[in-house]
């Protein structure tokens, strides 16, 4: 049997599903209509109304094939091998498009990415790679990664990141959340290799003690395991522990461009959900004058700031709604930390609190966030020269890459003159935490006027200045001498900056 | 025709010529170092505890929605 292609514009995209549900799979026309209502249509309404669809049967999905070999397969029940690939096109889209050469850049640029409908009735939705360009509301900043793939014989590109609903079988929230990490790294670095359910569940099996399929999910501890396994130097977060902190530092994460697991519970109903935060809304500037003043703990910082009249404004403290990927909804839903299932059904749900996040770290950053935030506020506040004095400062920490971050630098978008060819020229580690220094009405306009650079492989914080790289604030270079250990200030003035928004990949409207 | 294109040398030498560099090692300096690595070894300690307690809580935490 060969491979069926359809095309359809949006008013026939249910009459696809349904067509596609009946004719290759044999469905009943009432079970059709059921799974589109409920299991396909949400993910549909998301979309621009001009996308059209181009459909190919028999397509051979890796990540269901991998369920189906190592677990469908060996049920009584007969099971398609084969899936449903839905190709997305910005625009109406015909069959000589494909025929013809000169159309073919053409639908490159209008190419939005795919779904992948899986015969595992009625969680139909597989594995999926959509451009937010595709969406009604596009205003994001998120993770992304390249993805190579083809429709109807063309190759395409596409950058998104990876979604799948669960088939609540050899995948739930859990190991969707896994999957799509994994995804999600392995194509976007070399260091890193997706991984199929089959994987994980052979990878989780040293820390079980019954069979692991069908699966029941997992606990919080065990995702962060396998993503160790997985190569990764995870650390988890959790609310009761970190408190007032911990939806700072989730934001901290996610802006320096980490996809983290996060953990959601409603204890009382039961309910216990992975979802990965993956980016955040795009501009929220305009909300920094409600920014509260940073709540320091430490008694002996907080005497020093009161002293010194020194106000400090966490820039993770601005309250914004964050991009999930979540697999029992639709991709890239957006919501507040305080209320991450907001967009669900029921009260039930939208009742859920996170508990934990776990951030999936490249192996060695040693100083995590917690550390090295509050390296930064020590440093700039009762450090061996500390900042000036009757300020008010907003400070922005995230990590970054030495080699991207550079790269920016050196096509200006960033710091200028004598103190960008020091920074360029500055030995680096892979990955350096980055402190931007400004004030509210600066970073209104997406620019800072001081800088920490911190040594994100050491994690001994509390010998001399160990992680410091360099700092440039109030007309002052500081730089840490490695071989003598001696702190040198040298006086270079530092013009107001554009912050650095590279982490994350930008969509507007 | 090769060519040294690597400024901070010179920077450098510049800023130690006008006279703008300065060893932060005065008695006061080293006190402020010694009370800011006493504050991070505090906080050392307070993020092994945090840490410690999220991995513990996290495994009563069981996703499976």
């Amino acid at each position: 049997m060969g491979i069926s292609v359809y095309i359809a514009s949006r008013d026939d995209r249910a009459k696809l599903i349904k067509t596609i549900l009946l004719e290759e799979y044999g469905l009943e026309e009432s079970f059709s209509e059921q799974i589109y209502n409920e299991n396909v249509k949400s993910h549909f309404e998301i979309l621009k109304d001009k996308i059209s669809f181009l459909a190919e049967t028999c397509y051979v999905d890796s990540f269901y094939r991998d369920s189906y070999y190592h677990y469908f397969s060996s049920k009584l029940n007969c099971y398609s091998r084969d899936c449903v690939r839905i190709s997305l096109f910005d625009g109406e889209v015909y069959e000589e498009d494909f025929a013809v050469s000169d159309k073919y850049i053409s639908l490159q640029k209008r190419y939005r990415g795919f779904y992948v409908l899986r015969p595992t009735f009625p969680h139909i939705i597989g594995r999926s790679v959509i451009s937010p360009m595709a969406l009604k509301d596009s205003d994001m900043r998120i993770c992304v990664s390249d993805f190579s793939t083809t429709a109807n014989g063309l190759k395409f590109k596409i950058c998104g990141f990876p979604h799948s609903s669960q088939d609540t079988e050899t995948i739930t929230c859990a190991e969707t959340t896994l999957w799509a990490v994994m995804e999600y790294f392995g194509n976007k670095y070399p260091y890193y290799k997706p991984v199929q359910p089959s994987k994980i569940i052979q990878q989780l099996n040293d820390l079980s003690y019954e069979r692991q399929v069908p699966s029941r999910g997992l606990a919080v501890h065990q995702i962060s395991y396998a993503l160790k396994e997985f190569g990764f130097g995870t650390r988890i977060y959790g609310k009761k522990q970190y408190g007032d902190e911990f939806e700072r530092l989730l934001s901290c994460y996610v802006e320096s461009g980490i996809p983290l697991v996060v953990a959601i519970q409603n204890e009382g109903a039961g309910i216990g959900h992975a979802l990965l935060a993956v980016g955040r809304e795009n501009d929220y500037l305009t909300r920094f004058d409600e920014l509260k003043p940073y709540i320091i703990h430490d008694s002996d910082l907080r005497q020093a700031m009161g002293r010194k009249n020194i106000k400090v404004y966490d820039y993770d403290s601005m309250s914004k709604r964050f991009v999930f990927i979540d697999d029992n909804r639709p991709v890239y839903q957006k919501a507040t930390l305080t209320r991450p299932a907001e967009h669900y059904p029921t009260d039930e749900w939208r009742n859920c609190t996170i508990t934990h996040f776990i951030a999936p770290l490249y192996p060695k950053i040693y100083l995590e966030a917690f550390q090295a935030k509050q390296y930064v506020i020590k440093f700039l506040i009762t450090g061996p020269q500390p900042i000036l004095q009757h300020s008010e400062y907003v400070f922005r920490v995230f990590l970054a890459s030495s080699r991207s971050y550079k790269h920016e630098l050196a096509r200006n978008a960033g710091v200028h003159g004598e103190l960008k060819h020091l920074m360029i020229e500055a030995p680096m580690p892979k990955f350096i935490w980055v402190a931007e220094i400004s004030t509210k009405e600066l970073i209104k306009e997406g620019k800072a006027n001081g800088l920490m650079i911190v040594d994100a492989t050491e994690a001994n914080i509390y010998h001399k200045v160990n992680p410091l790289i360099m700092a440039v604030f109030d007309g002052n270079l500081l730089v840490s001498e490695k071989s003598s250990g001696k702190l040198e200030s040298k006086q270079l003035n530092l013009h107001p900056f554009s912050i650095y928004e590279y982490n994350l990949k930008s969509y507007e409207l | 025709m090769m060519k040294k294109i690597s400024k901070t040398e010179s920077i450098n030498e510049r800023l130690e010529r006008e006279e703008k560099v300065t060893t932060l090692d005065r008695q006061e300096h080293i006190d402020a170092i010694i009370a800011m690595n006493k504050q991070m070894e505090a906080v050392r300690r307070e993020y092994q505890i945090k840490d410690t307690n999220s991995q513990i809580t996290a495994a009563n935490v069981i996703l499976t929605m």
